[in-house]
C-alpha cells in the first residue's frame, strides 16, 4: 500500500504489540481492543487493529464498517504478500483494520507456521502500536497470540464464571509460555518430573516450581525464569457496579502474584457505563462518539497507566 | 507452629516487613477475605485442599506476630475466630454511633483509612475525623452527607443513605 512501506523495515521500529484476551466470551473483550486501538490513535500514535478472533471476528461492525473485501486469509492463503496490505483505513484518523473475520473462521485450526506468518508480519507492520483482538478461550492459538504481545491484557467482569475463566487463562497461559525454555524437550522432561512428584517436593503452587528446578537442575532453572519473567499479564476489570467490585482487579493480580510468582498487575477498572452500550448501537467506538463519557475516561486511565510502565522498563 | 515470625509471614499477611500491628492485623483481614471461601477474587485459583492450607498458613502467620508482639494472647484460629464473632455481634449501632460504625465496617473489611481515601478521593484525615465523630471540626452537613454516603458505598454498606442521614441528624442534634 503506498504510503506505508517507504521506510524499510529495519529504518522502523518495531510495532508495540498488545493483545485483548480473557478465556470468557462476552466479557467486553472487542470493545476494549476497538476503543484501546482508538485512544492510541487519539494520542498522535499509529495504530492497527488485527482481528484475531476465531470464534466471532466483528471489530469492523463495532467500527461501523462493512466487511473488508480482504481479510487474513487472503494473506494466509497468498494472495496478499503483506498484513499492512490488508490494513483498511478506519472512520478514526491513524487507526487501520485488519479483518480476520473469514480467514480463521474457514480455518478451524491454523497450523503453527501460519501463526508464525502472522506475527512475524504483525512486527512488520508500519506503525507504532498493533492490538490483537484474539478472541475467547483458551486453546493454544489463542494464547500464542496472547503470549507473543508485549502488553496482554486479560479482561474480567465482576462475575465467578469470568473469573475462573480468567484464571485458567492465565494459568493455561504461564505454562505454555514456560514450555517455550529451551532446550525444549530437556525442560519438558524436568517440567514433568517435578509435577509428577510435586507433594514430596512441597511443590504447592505455580510459583514453587522454578525454585525447585533451579535447585535441581539450575540452568534449566534460569531458562524458566527467563520466561516466566517475561510472562506480565494485565487484568482489567470491566462493568464495574459496585464499590465493593473495584478492587477486584487488584486482588486478582496480587493473588496472581503470589499464586505463579509473576509478575500479573492491574492498571485499574472500567465502570458499568451505559453509554458504552449506545456506541454499540451507533456502531461507533466510545471514545470516538462520547470520548468524556466514563468509560472513556476509564479507558484512557488504564492506557496511561500501562504506557508509563512501559516507559519504565515493561517486558523486553 | 508458634515462634517466632518469619519473612515467609510478612508475605502471608501480604504486609511490608516492619509494618505496625494495625497494618499487620489490616492484612490479616485482607487475606483471610482474599484466600477465604467465599472470595470472588480466588474463586477457582485453589484446589479445596490448597485453600484450607492458605488459610492455615495466614492462621498461623497471625498467631506468631500476635504471640511476638504481645498483641493478643496468642491464639489459636477458634479464638481468633471467637474473637472476630464477639466483634462482629457487637457491631455499634449505626443510629446511636454512626462514625464508630463506618469504622468497625471498614476495619472488618481491613481497608485502611488511606485505601478508603484512594477510591472516594476525601482526605483521609476527613474520613478520621467522620470516624471519630469529632462533629464540631466537620464541613457543613451538605458535605457530610455525600462524603458518609460515599465511605458507606465503599465499604458495600446497605442504604448508604439511610447511614447519612443519621449522621446528619446527629451533626445537627450537636450544633447549637
Amino acid at each position: 500500500m503506498p504510503g506505508m512501506t517507504e521506510r524499510s523495515p529495519d529504518e522502523r521500529q518495531a510495532p508495540t504489540l498488545w493483545a485483548v484476551g480473557g478465556g470468557k466470551g462476552g466479557v467486553g473483550k472487542s470493545v476494549f481492543a476497538a476503543n484501546l486501538g482508538v485512544a492510541l490513535a487519539q494520542q498522535g500514535s499509529s495504530a492497527v487493529l488485527v482481528d484475531a478472533d476465531l470464534g466471532g471476528a466483528n471489530l469492523h461492525t463495532l467500527l461501523g464498517m462493512p466487511h473488508p473485501p480482504s481479510s487474513l486469509s487472503d494473506f494466509l492463503e497468498r494472495r496478499v504478500g503483506t498484513l499492512a496490505e490488508l490494513a483498511v483505513p478506519t472512520s478514526v484518523d491513524g487507526l487501520r483494520l485488519v479483518s480476520g473475520a473469514r480467514a480463521l473462521l474457514d480455518m478451524a485450526n491454523p497450523k503453527y507456521a501460519h501463526k508464525e506468518r502472522i506475527l512475524r508480519q504483525v512486527a512488520e507492520l508500519p506503525a507504532d502500536h498493533v492490538i490483537l483482538d484474539v478472541g475467547s478461550g483458551s486453546s493454544f492459538n489463542v494464547l500464542d497470540f496472547f503470549l507473543a504481545a508485549r502488553v496482554g491484557v486479560v479482561v474480567v467482569v465482576p462475575e465467578a464464571t469470568s473469573v475462573e475463566n480468567a484464571y485458567h487463562f492465565i494459568r493455561a497461559g504461564y505454562f505454555r509460555r514456560l514450555r517455550r525454555a529451551e532446550p525444549r524437550a530437556r525442560v519438558r522432561a524436568v517440567m514433568e518430573e517435578i509435577l509428577e512428584t510435586r507433594r514430596e517436593r512441597e511443590v504447592r503452587a505455580p510459583r514453587d516450581i522454578i525454585p525447585e528446578v533451579e535447585r535441581v537442575e539450575p540452568e534449566i532453572g534460569r531458562a524458566l525464569r527467563r520466561e516466566a519473567e517475561g510472562f506480565r499479564p494485565v487484568i482489567v476489570v470491566n462493568r464495574v457496579e459496585r464499590a465493593e467490585q473495584e478492587r477486584l482487579g487488584e486482588d486478582m493480580a496480587s493473588a496472581c502474584r503470589d499464586h505463579f510468582g509473576c509478575a500479573v498487575t492491574c492498571p485499574g477498572f472500567i465502570g458499568h457505563d451505559p453509554l458504552l452500550a449506545r456506541s454499540v448501537e451507533l456502531r461507533r467506538p466510545a471514545l470516538d462518539v462520547f470520548p468524556e463519557s466514563p468509560f472513556a475516561r476509564a479507558l484512557r486511565d488504564v492506557v496511561r497507566v500501562v504506557t508509563s510502565g512501559l516507559a519504565t522498563g515493561g517486558r523486553s | 507452629m508458634s515462634g517466632l515470625p518469619t519473612p515467609r509471614d510478612w508475605e502471608v499477611l501480604g504486609v511490608p516487613p516492619g509494618a505496625s500491628l494495625d497494618e499487620i492485623r489490616c492484612g490479616y483481614y485482607r487475606q483471610r477475605d482474599l484466600w477465604g471461601e467465599g472470595s470472588l477474587a480466588t474463586y477457582s485459583l485453589l484446589e479445596e485442599g490448597d485453600r484450607a492450607a492458605r488459610l492455615a498458613e495466614i492462621e498461623a502467620a497471625w498467631r506468631r506476630f500476635c504471640a511476638a508482639l504481645g498483641a493478643a494472647p496468642a491464639p489459636d484460629s477458634s479464638a481468633v475466630a471467637a474473637a472476630l464473632e464477639a466483634e462482629e455481634s457487637t457491631l455499634p449501632d449505626p443510629a446511636a454511633s454512626p462514625g464508630v460504625f463506618l469504622r468497625a465496617h471498614r476495619l472488618r473489611r481491613g481497608m485502611s483509612l488511606e485505601q478508603v481515601a484512594a477510591v472516594t478521593k476525601i482526605h483521609p484525615a476527613t474520613l478520621d475525623r467522620l470516624e471519630r465523630e469529632e462533629l464540631h471540626t466537620l464541613p457543613p452537613a451538605v458535605y457530610v452527607r455525600g462524603f458518609v454516603i460515599q465511605f458507606a458505598r465503599t465499604l458495600g454498606l446497605d442504604d448508604p443513605e439511610g447511614l447519612a442521614a443519621r449522621f446528619v441528624a446527629r451533626l445537627e442534634k450537636s450544633l447549637p
